[in-house]
């Protein structure tokens, strides 16, 4: 997984850099286009106006507005959605005979500032509202006998359990090319960064024959909540990374 | 350039070292550690009791001792018929622990019961020492129901009943009989005549040889311990003019017979000649024919009953004649099995009277009543009742003979002080077809209470999974006899009637065996966790 991270990373790095390096390249035309593009690209001074962004992130695809202002801050608004159903169950149960979805809801509306202290690069805070959710379904594929009693999925019934965070997360990261181009119609950008989740918590519903799994537990150690015991075991994932890139459009402004 | 692309690569790296690093401080948790699966297991709707009892002492037999009573299921819905646990039955078989068996319906949808589609089996019960019975089943709706079955001990008969042992009676050679012997029950009302020249084989065409035994045993028609215990009860399915119908049983008495050899076959196939059987008939019979008591020269039909199948199938009519002590009846055995003189009553109505519960008690929702139900026309025992009494209940009785007057009889004075007691204690009921409502009164007793408790169980082999049980268990006096039971749903039981400050012996029954353990109940409440269930049940039952 985290050689993976890397090498999109890489990929990404090398593609920004060819980016923002088009305005420093010397051309064949002279120094002095070339010094005069590479300076004003390489101008901390931002260009306003308006654009829009399409992005793809680790919360899903979506669409954002920017305002760039003379002072090299851009204000991002915006928002990611992404449902996604997949049947998991043999890496959940290692068999078919027991069923387990897992339903992912990605979602955010953000705000977001970046402050473009390079030109080629920008360090971004901000907020989401995240209603990111994930819902894991487990629940009996067939028929199964207990003796010579026929007990179907139905009277068997099923569990679910809903992960959820908290709603506000605030946002730092680090990114690579700017939320609009300062010259040209389209830009295209790169961030990474981590948004604070919280501990996650868990709704843990269940009926038919294994109701009382979401309810409290009476052992010779106590009384427990599967629910507690699952917040318990996650409850240090409080991090969640945001890698995104996003491809802008300047609409209007100077160009 | 290089510096420009340096600075920004450094701080990347940097970044994603701190995003490394935050998640590898976190050591990877599978979320479900020390989670819990619980499951409510109370697939079984329908538990069916059977208490066996001694005929003559009234105890339970094998209590206290290793005596266990063989139960076999025939008919043809004997596949509904599974151990309490979900197992199935061991060739349709089951023993019995303390004189208990517990037994269930499936709960598949072929196999529930209703009115329009009862379950009906035969539980042929067997033990050495004691006399074949059966006792035919039939379930209408699903729930929990009690059966007694009486049994009669050849050594120590109930009142009534008069067994004759007669060892090498005669003798055969290749099965044919070389001396005629006559054999007499000690009271003298019945007897048997092997004639010269009569063959003897087994069911499978095996003849007898060597020295026969003959044992004959007699019940009467009128002795409450006698009725009670009657191989096949007296409301049986019977087999007669290539119909099978359920009815009443007027009787005018029983006979079983039995010859073996000394290798232990059973004479079953009679050739050459038959078998002249006499018997004594009271003057006190009733003859629902004439409906007047029974007189020389009443015809009364003949029903042999076969004791490995609980079926009865009609063979003949005998005449009533004067006898050396009033009436006999004699007839001529074609084969071995056991003989009842009957006049038989089919069942004339699938629902008939309903009792209307009042449970007046401040401790339980629900209690059992016993009462023995009679034939109005001479006092006879015709049937045990028994049934879950839950206030404002109402119990409708099915399977019954029209135009036959009853009376309930609810006296239970070996239990009273233990069991409710039942109001008005006699009921009449002049038609038991008739779609009348009789109310009953049901009160406990104020000296008792109700104790709580909680169960649950695992499997050694998946300790994460907590198995809430749904059962039934007994429960008495560790001074008394009268058992009680108990209801267990999905780990919780509420029960009632219980004396603080007595010692109770619990017990429950399942897969053959029989879980028993005194306790002082000093408390309202009880918690059983993590109870270890066999390895054999939780590998047959729940696959764990």
């Amino acid at each position: 997984m985290k050689t993976t991270i890397f090498f999109i990373i890489g990929v990404l790095l090398l593609l920004t850099s060819q980016v923002f390096s088009q305005g420093e390249t010397s051309s064949a035309k002279g120094d002095e286009l070339s010094k005069g593009i590479s300076k004003e690209e390489t101008s901390a001074k931002n260009n306003p106006g308006w654009g829009v962004a399409i992005k793809a992130s680790t919360f899903g695809p979506g669409i954002e507005i920017v305002k760039a202002f003379k002072i090299p801050v851009n204000i991002r608004f915006g928002g990611t959605w992404l449902n996604y159903s997949m049947d998991i169950s043999q890496y959940a149960s290692g068999s078919e005979d027991v069923k387990t979805i897992n339903n992912l809801h990605l979602g955010t509306v953000s705000l977001m500032a970046d402050w473009q202290f390079i030109d080629f690069m920008h360090l971004t805070g901000g907020v989401l509202y995240n209603f990111t959710e994930e819902i894991i379904d487990v629940y009996s594929n067939d028929v199964v006998y207990v003796g010579e009693v026929e007990v179907t999925p139905e009277t068997m019934g099923y569990t679910s359990a809903k992960i959820y965070t908290s709603k506000i997360n605030p946002y730092l990261g680090i990114g690579f090319g700017r939320s609009i181009s300062k010259q040209k119609l389209v830009g295209f950008g790169v961030d990474f960064g981590v948004a604070y989740i919280g501990s996650p918590k868990v709704d843990l519903m269940a009926n038919g024959m294994l109701e009382p799994t979401a309810d409290a537990i009476t052992t010779s150690g106590g009384t427990v909540y599967n629910k507690e015991i699952i917040e318990n075991n996650i409850e240090n994932y409080k991090f969640y990374p945001v890698i995104s890139v996003q491809l802008s459009f300047r609409l209007a402004g100077n160009k | 350039m290089k510096t420009i692309i340096k600075i920004p690569l450094l701080i990347t790296i940097v970044l994603l070292g701190i995003l490394t690093l935050m998640s590898s401080c976190n050591k990877v948790t599978n979320p479900l550690d020390g989670t819990k699966l619980v499951v409510n297991y109370d697939l079984i709707n329908t538990k069916l009791n059977f208490k066996f009892y001694d005929a003559a002492t009234g105890l339970l037999i094998g209590s206290g001792t290793e005596l266990k009573v063989k139960a076999h299921i025939e008919g043809e819905d004997k596949d509904a018929v599974i151990d309490i646990t979900g197992a199935a039955l061991d060739d349709y078989g089951a023993e019995s622990n303390n004189g208990f068996i517990t037994l269930a319906l499936n709960p598949n949808g072929n196999y529930k019961p209703s009115k329009e589609n009862p379950v009906t089996f035969t539980l042929v019960a067997t033990l050495n020492g004691y006399l074949t019975t059966s006792k035919i089943v039939s379930v209408t709706d699903e729930g929990n129901y009690e059966y007694r079955i009486d049994m009669v001990n050849l050594s120590n008969p109930p009142q009534g009943v008069s067994v004759k042992f007669q060892n090498n009676a005669t003798t055969v050679n290749s099965g044919v009989v070389g001396q005629t012997v006559t054999v007499t029950t000690d009271d003298g009302n019945a007897s048997v005549t092997l004639k010269e020249g009569t063959v003897l084989k087994d069911k499978d065409g095996n003849p007898l040889s060597g020295n026969v035994n003959v044992m004959i045993t007699f019940f009467d028609n009128h002795t409450d311990e006698s009725l009670q215990a009657f191989p096949g009860g007296l409301t049986p399915m019977v087999n007669q003019n290539g119909n099978t119908e359920r009815g009443v049983f007027y009787s005018a008495g029983f006979v079983a017979l039995e010859i073996t050899d000394n290798s232990g076959k059973k004479a079953a196939i009679v050739e050459q000649n038959t078998i002249p059987l006499n018997m004594n008939v009271s003057d006190n019979t009733y003859n629902p024919e004439t409906q007047m008591n029974a007189a020389a020269g009443d015809e009364v039909p003949v029903y042999s009953y076969d004791p490995e199948t609980g079926e009865w199938n009609y063979e003949q009519s005998a005449t009533i004649g004067a006898g050396s002590r009033g009436l006999s009846v004699s007839t001529e055995l074609t084969h071995l099995s056991f003989w009842n003189f009957d006049w038989f009553t089919p069942f004339t109505c699938d629902e008939g009277v309903t009792l209307h519960v009042n449970l007046n008690d401040n401790v339980c929702n629900c209690m059992f009543v016993q009462g023995i139900m009679r034939k109005a026309v001479d006092n006879t025992f015709l049937r045990w009742v028994g049934f879950f009494a839950c206030d404002g209940d109402d119990v409708t009785f099915t399977y019954l003979p029209g135009g036959m007057p009853v009376y309930i009889d609810w006296v239970n004075p070996s239990c009273q002080s233990f069991f409710p007691e039942v109001f008005p204690p006699e009921l009449d009921i002049p038609d038991l077809c008739e779609p009348v409502t009789y109310n009953i009164n049901v009160s406990g007793h104020d000296n008792l209470s109700t104790v709580i408790v909680d169960f649950s169980a695992y499997c050694a082999s998946s300790p994460d999974v907590i198995i809430k049980p749904s059962f039934g268990a007994w429960y008495r006096p560790v001074n008394s006899w009268c058992w009680q039971y108990a209801v267990m749903i999905n780990g919780h039981s509420e029960i009632c009637g219980v004396e603080v400050g007595q010692e109770y012996v619990v017990a429950v029954y399942f897969n053959g065996e029989w879980y028993q353990e005194t306790v002082l109940v000093d408390q309202s409440q009880y918690i059983y966790l993590d109870i270890q269930i066999p390895a054999d049940i939780c590998d047959e039952v729940f696959g764990l």
